[in-house]
């Protein structure tokens, strides 16, 4: 899903500024205008607004005509009363460059994997007999017929394994066989 | 922030200090004093548009060098990029190499042979890869600045993504890192982990500077050839 960001702010150093920022945001499109008349619904696309506080009545308009399509908004907020509902962040003028490029992207789902997840990373009885099989340099068909499974079920465990390991090439994971003990190097011609 | 022509040397070097060997490419050398891009490119003849949208793809993921940035000669990039491989052939891959021989001698084991054999495959893939662009690609965009147009190639026949290197590269991380439970040098484990981390970064930015910079060029040049 692309997104778009849309920037609408009377003032052109602010509008130009928040412009500047989120153009860094790799895979995002964006449009600034100056009054709310001007914006565009992009359908088929994730909608981002970072809006003045004086247009919030129009940004809930825009909401309500779009019945149930999710747009996003993010409320520049001069002063320090916060206004809005809880569905709009709401950012005050001295946000940080990097916060608010940050926010947008947490916005959008852009944020990447978080680090330190827990994952169960240790493999099971029938992946290490596809590292085994990968170890001693069997084609995947190869595999499939060793194993008496589909050549599509090898696949899905290689795949599941270098999510595991972190490790994608067959002569990486010879490797990893190897400094595992799942093979010895007698049981291949290294 | 991108670097302009009015940063000052002093400035984008102290922001990154791996873009001291790009310096070196363009055979800038230390001793700035307060002079800024624009004043340096001139003194030593470089192409400051190509000189600034070398350093920016360098350092910034998300840079993307606008069209108007791109209006140099594609033979200056072609230069850049084997220069940029000399640099990898001369010092990066041999520092490495020596860093390695020193962590498995330190470990006495076979399983630490095993690393050090698995790294050089890498090597001699990442030589073939090389050669491949110095061999084909980049006579390909020789002949084309000279009008030449062999309808048997396109820029897409060599978009060849470095996958299978990239990947080689971050199993050799990964095996080390998650899986060596040897008997080795702390110190020299680390240094090099250190140098291949910052090698693996080197090759992606390269391989960003062919995608956007060089890949472009090429593109507009068949489409007008064509």
């Amino acid at each position: 899903m692309k997104c778009h960001v849309h920037i609408i702010h009377p003032s052109d150093i602010v509008r130009l500024g928040i412009e500047n920022i989120i153009r860094s945001i790799p895979l995002v499109q964006v449009s600034s205008y100056l009054y709310f008349k001007d914006f565009t619904y992009q359908p088929n696309e994730k909608n981002l607004v970072i809006f003045d506080k004086d247009y919030l009545d129009d940004f809930y308009d825009i909401t309500k005509r779009h019945n149930g399509k999710l747009i996003l908004g993010i409320c520049i907020n001069t002063g320090n009363k916060i206004i809005g509902k809880s569905d709009v962040k709401c950012v005050k003028l001295d946000i940080g460059e990097n916060e608010l490029r940050e926010l947008v992207k947490h916005e959008l789902g852009l944020t990447g994997k978080s680090i330190g997840k827990v994952e169960q990373n240790s493999l099971s009885a029938r992946e290490v007999d596809v590292v085994r099989c990968i170890a001693k340099g069997m084609s995947n068909k190869e595999i499939a017929d060793v194993l008496c499974i589909s050549t599509h079920t090898v696949i899905t465990h290689r795949k599941n394994i270098t999510a595991k390991l972190g490790i994608k090439s067959a002569s990486g994971l010879t490797v990893f066989a190897l400094l595992e003990g799942i093979i010895s190097g007698s049981d291949m011609s290294l | 922030m991108n670097f302009e022509s009015r940063t000052l040397m002093a400035d984008l070097v102290f922001s990154s200090y791996n873009l001291l060997p790009v310096l070196n490419r363009f055979g800038i050398r230390l001793g700035f004093r307060d002079q800024t891009v624009e004043d340096i490119c001139l003194q030593k003849g470089i192409n400051k548009d190509f000189f600034l949208a070398i350093v920016n793809t360098y350092v910034d993921p998300s840079y993307l060098p606008s069209s108007g940035l791109l209006e140099f000669n594609p033979l200056l990039i072609v230069d850049y990029l084997k220069r940029t491989h000399q640099y990898y052939i001369s010092y990066s891959i041999p520092r490495i190499e020596r860093m390695l021989d020193k962590l498995v001698n330190s470990g006495k084991s076979e399983k630490m042979q095993l690393i050090s054999k698995f790294y050089k495959e890498y090597v001699d893939e990442f030589f073939i890869h090389i050669k491949d662009e110095e061999d084909n690609l980049f006579p390909y965009v020789e002949q084309l600045v000279h009008n030449e147009y062999d309808n048997h190639y396109k820029i897409s026949t060599f978009e060849k993504v470095h996958t299978s290197l990239d990947e080689k590269i971050s199993d050799l991380r990964n095996l080390i890192v998650k899986f060596l439970q040897e008997d080795y040098d702390d110190n020299a484990c680390n240094e090099f982990l250190i140098a291949l981390h910052n090698f693996e970064d080197d090759l992606k930015d390269h391989a960003r500077i062919e995608d956007l910079i060089l890949v472009p060029i090429v593109k507009k040049m068949e489409s007008k050839l064509s």
